[in-house]
């Protein structure tokens, strides 16, 4: 392990070194990788160096594509997006530099601002942080808010729109055909169970109301906490332009419920209810139900894109399908 | 003959958690142990339902697809009637003793056809027929789905 910490050490300095010339007698320390995260390798470190003479000292991370990803994203995309990002209100982190096409770290990778804090992806329902009611209803609306002002985010004047495609009034009819195409792409293995669920939510795409900047995994398990607060929200990787109750499909979505409810105080109703507030968006149940079938969908598509790096022997997991989300698919779609 | 299969596949499992997770002290390879162990314990109890579940849904699949035969006979898409003849026909040899990869090579081309067959209904204007035929497979593969979960 020794030998590949330092080979990547090496790999990293290089590329640092490349990025910002301007940096002097550059040291990284404490590089590690650690564990959480199925989408990318995480490894943080230290960065020192000094510029026009003046001592300088980051907390970094470098985040990596594994060699066998569950997810198929580019990194520039999320690159320019926290890039564009930056400034607004929304907590996301500062990003620092980009190997786009792994010319340096083998794989693209990603340098940007390291934050401290819990992760907590139970923390509404009590978690590890077993934080007092209020506290936990208050971080709940946070999270809301925080979407809020992500839906909110003036994308075109941002420059977006260079870097994105915006599907218009056609968002769910684009994420059924990116999504199917993926599924596809990821098995050749039959699945009718798939098929019968694609002409499902393709009898009922829905026409947006607003194209919105769209977080595409938006979790409490994705965000870092000081105490109570909200510190940043990580993982940009499946951000994209489309329907703004997408986010909301996916939040509410039954296998992602429990991390954002707070039983009998803070159930989706409410988070749809404040969310209509904070933005002024329509939240039609049919298309929030469409979008929390497409949400399963996508796990699905993002659980076969694991089980592919498995049988290529790619993956570090033995990623298999049981069925399951297919089975909860069809519970929702009543076919069940 | 000892171990049976149940048998090793626990022990393997054992094995790892008792011997090899407590010597691990990368959290990574610790977290990716622990992955394995219960990829292991689902294994163990997947095994002995596999070969009457794949006997059991190629059976109803076949059945599906030759039932529906007038219904797909001129239905623009539907899978080609000589590739679903030569998928629904009984096994060359039907007192042969079950061969795994035979039956899943088997499961595998019924899926595809039905797989089209649900394309082609869906692209074809709605028919009292059509529809029934839609319900039908829907419900077969509501039970499939409900069977390789166990229930």
């Amino acid at each position: 392990m020794s030998d590949e910490l330092e080979r990547i050490r090496g790999k990293l300095q290089a590329f640092i070194e490349d990025c910002h010339p301007a940096a002097e007698g550059l040291e990284i320390q404490g590089l590690r990788r650690v564990t959480g995260g199925l989408s990318r390798e995480n490894w943080p470190f230290d960065a020192r160096w000094s510029e026009s003479g003046r001592p300088v000292q980051r907390e970094l991370i470098m985040r990596r594509d594994p060699v066998g990803s569950v997810l198929e994203t580019d990194r520039r995309i999320e690159f320019g997006v926290l890039r564009a990002l930056g400034g607004s209100r929304i907590p996301c982190p500062r990003v620092d530099w980009l190997d786009a096409d792994g010319r340096f770290m083998d794989r693209p990778s990603i340098v940007m601002q390291r934050f401290g804090g819990t992760n907590d992806h139970f923390v509404l329902e009590g978690g590890i942080s077993q934080l007092p009611l209020d506290a936990r209803l208050s971080l709940a609306r946070r999270y809301c808010e925080t979407l809020a002002e992500l839906h909110l985010f003036d994308w075109r004047a941002a420059g977006v729109g260079d870097l994105l495609p915006d599907p218009g009034r056609d968002a769910a009819r684009a994420a059924i055909d990116e999504w199917e195409a993926s599924l596809w792409r990821q098995t050749d293995d039959p699945r009718p169970e798939l098929v019968e669920v694609l002409c499902w939510l393709r009898d009922r795409a829905p026409e947006s109301q607003a194209t919105v900047l769209v977080h595409g995994d938006f979790k409490p398990g994705n965000s870092l906490l000081d105490g109570a607060e909200l510190q940043v929200m990580l993982d940009w990787e499946t951000v994209h332009l489309g329907d703004p109750i997408e986010d909301i499909g996916w939040v509410t979505n039954p296998l992602r419920r429990r991390e954002h409810r707070i039983p009998g105080h803070w159930e989706p109703e409410d988070l749809i209810a404040h969310y209509r507030d904070r933005t002024g968006f329509e939240v039609d149940p049919a298309e929030v139900h469409f979008w929390n079938v497409f949400a399963c969908l996508k796990l699905n598509t993002i659980l076969l894109t694991g089980v592919r790096s498995f049988r290529e022997g790619r993956a570090d997991r033995p990623w298999s399908d049981d069925g399951s989300l297919a089975r909860l698919m069809f519970q929702m779609i009543g076919a069940a | 003959m000892q171990p049976g299969i149940a048998e090793l596949l626990a022990g393997i499992r054992e094995i790892l958690e008792r011997v090899i997770a407590p010597g691990l002290d990368d959290p990574y390879r610790a977290t990716q142990l622990r992955g394995v162990g219960e990829t292991l314990a689902a294994l163990e109890s997947r095994w002995p339902r596999e070969l009457p579940r794949l006997m059991r849904e190629n059976d109803e699949f076949a059945a599906l697809l030759s039932d529906a035969r007038p219904v797909l006979a001129n239905l623009s898409g539907a899978p080609p009637d000589d590739e679903r003849a030569a998928a629904v026909s009984p096994p060359e040899d039907p007192s042969a003793y079950p061969d795994l990869a035979r039956l899943e090579a088997r499961n595998r081309e019924l899926r595809r056809l039905v797989s089209e067959t649900i394309r082609a209904l869906h692209a074809a204007p709605p028919d009292p027929e059509r529809d029934a035929l839609r319900t039908r497979i829907r419900n077969l593969l509501a039970a499939t789905l409900r069977r390789r979960a166990g229930d």
